[in-house]
């Protein structure tokens, strides 16, 4: 390409990255992104899909990204578990956090928890953030013991 | 404590092409080595969660968990060597072909995750502006740092485009954002991730948020006027200033890391480009 060679590429790259500008916001990609991220609009109340750990009193425990989604970005795992509500697969999303506090418990690092529940929880996200985090309504989509 | 002139030079030093070559190359090194066992843990989840995204959606491909160490020795290996021993396009090459296959895998489980994607173009930039070795290409240097510059500015305005064309006229009205960070803390807090731990005082704050719409949207849309010569030098300087400050606000308010940008290193081509073409500006080759 010889003197070319420097311009050609910053224009193939310039015009790389403002291409998904003709992109939709549902199609994302990587690396080339319209970067939809901080565009969602969220109403006031809304509805959050998150699992716990549940103990044999009732009582429920956080769990992480990496138990709830085996990867530790929060995104994703909250992307695995909203997918999970909507697709009807939540029952298997269940065993598989069961199958990784299974697999935790053998080498003691959870203890207590017998079941596994995956919820659409709805908040007033504000009210929840700053006062008391409590949902305004609640359903349960799957519900497995940890123990088979 | 290092001196000013000392500081001074290493400025000089990282703002020079091959400094700007060795620094991306070292962060792709760190970031790969640290990214390592989430790339790994990946590969224990059942396919039916994969949701390729670029490169690999177009090959139909999965990655397995063999392949993951190959691609991060790869990775790590060529790009240290250029680093430490010979910036030859070669070892360049295959670190960038390496990161982006490592960075696209990482991506394709559900949701993109935009803390890579400017690493990974700018590796490919370096690769494919790299002269080959002991060869002067003093054109080859203007037109990368041109590049890395250009598609840093480029990314931030397609951010800003994307608000408004995503989130429409509501965004502008702050409430949208407000509701926006709540939301995000507090489904970290629900998903067992820390949250901003001043979230719950900020979002109590509605004054705050109209105006931080209106200063990201300038940051975002404005970028461009970063590769504007402003005398003898580009507006850079203060636009990378509050793009960086932008980046901190994002860390404090929602506990998102932007690595990055937050470490200078997506912003330094832009430190270095030239607004002339004879030279008078032009990096030293």
């Amino acid at each position: 390409m010889g003197n070319s060679r420097g311009p050609v590429v910053a224009a193939i790259a310039l015009a790389a990255v403002l291409w998904p500008l003709a992109r939709s916001p549902q199609s994302d990609g990587f690396p080339l992104s319209n970067y939809p991220m901080f565009t969602q609009q969220r109403p006031a109340v809304t509805s959050i899909q998150t699992a716990y750990g549940v103990d044999r009193d009732g009582n429920e425990t956080i769990l992480d990204p990496q138990k709830i989604a085996g990867t530790s970005e929060i995104i994703q795992a909250a992307a695995v578990v909203e997918r999970s509500t909507v697709d009807g697969t939540a029952h298997l999303l269940c065993e598989e956090i069961a199958g990784r506090l299974r697999r935790d418990a053998s080498e003691g690092v959870v203890g207590g928890i017998v079941d596994v529940v995956v919820v659409t929880e709805i908040h007033d996200v504000v009210l929840s953030l700053t006062a008391e985090r409590a949902p305004i309504d609640r359903t349960e989509h799957a519900r497995c013991p940890v123990l088979p | 404590m290092p001196g000013p002139s000392v500081i001074a030079s290493a400025a000089a030093a990282v703002s020079r092409p091959d400094g700007i070559r060795r620094l991306i190359l070292g962060y792709v090194v760190l970031w790969t080595v640290v990214r390592t066992s989430h790339w790994m843990a990946l590969t224990d989840l059942p396919d039916r969660r994969s949701s390729p995204v670029g490169p690999l959606s177009w090959f139909d491909a999965s990655i397995d968990e063999s392949m993951v160490v190959a691609l991060v020795l790869m990775t790590v290996g060529t790009a240290s060597y250029a680093v430490l021993r010979n910036l030859h396009p070669a070892p360049i090459g295959l670190a960038s072909l390496g990161f982006l296959v490592l960075t696209t895998h990482g991506n394709g489980w559900g949701q993109v995750l935009h803390t890579e994607n400017l690493p990974a173009i700018h590796l490919l930039v370096v690769a494919a502006l790299t002269p080959a070795a002991n060869l002067s290409r003093p054109d080859l240097d203007r037109w990368m740092i041109r590049a890395l510059g250009a598609t840093t500015v480029a990314t931030y305005f397609v951010a800003g485009v994307a608000k408004l064309r995503f989130g429409g006229e509501a965004w502008l009205d702050g409430e949208t954002l407000r509701l926006l960070v709540a939301h995000d803390n507090l489904r970290k807090e629900l998903l067992g991730d820390p949250s901003s731990p001043v979230a719950a005082v900020l979002v109590d704050q509605h004054w705050l948020f109209r105006p931080a719409v209106f200063g990201s949207l300038a940051i975002e849309l404005g970028a461009p006027l970063a590769l504007i010569p402003f005398g003898r030098r580009l507006l850079a300087p203060a636009w990378i200033t509050v793009a960086w400050l932008f980046h901190l606000a994002v860390l404090v308010s929602m506990a998102v890391l932007f690595l990055y940008p937050l470490t200078g290193i997506a912003f330094v081509a832009l430190m270095a480009s030239s607004p002339n073409s004879d030279g008078a500006d032009a990096p030293e080759a």
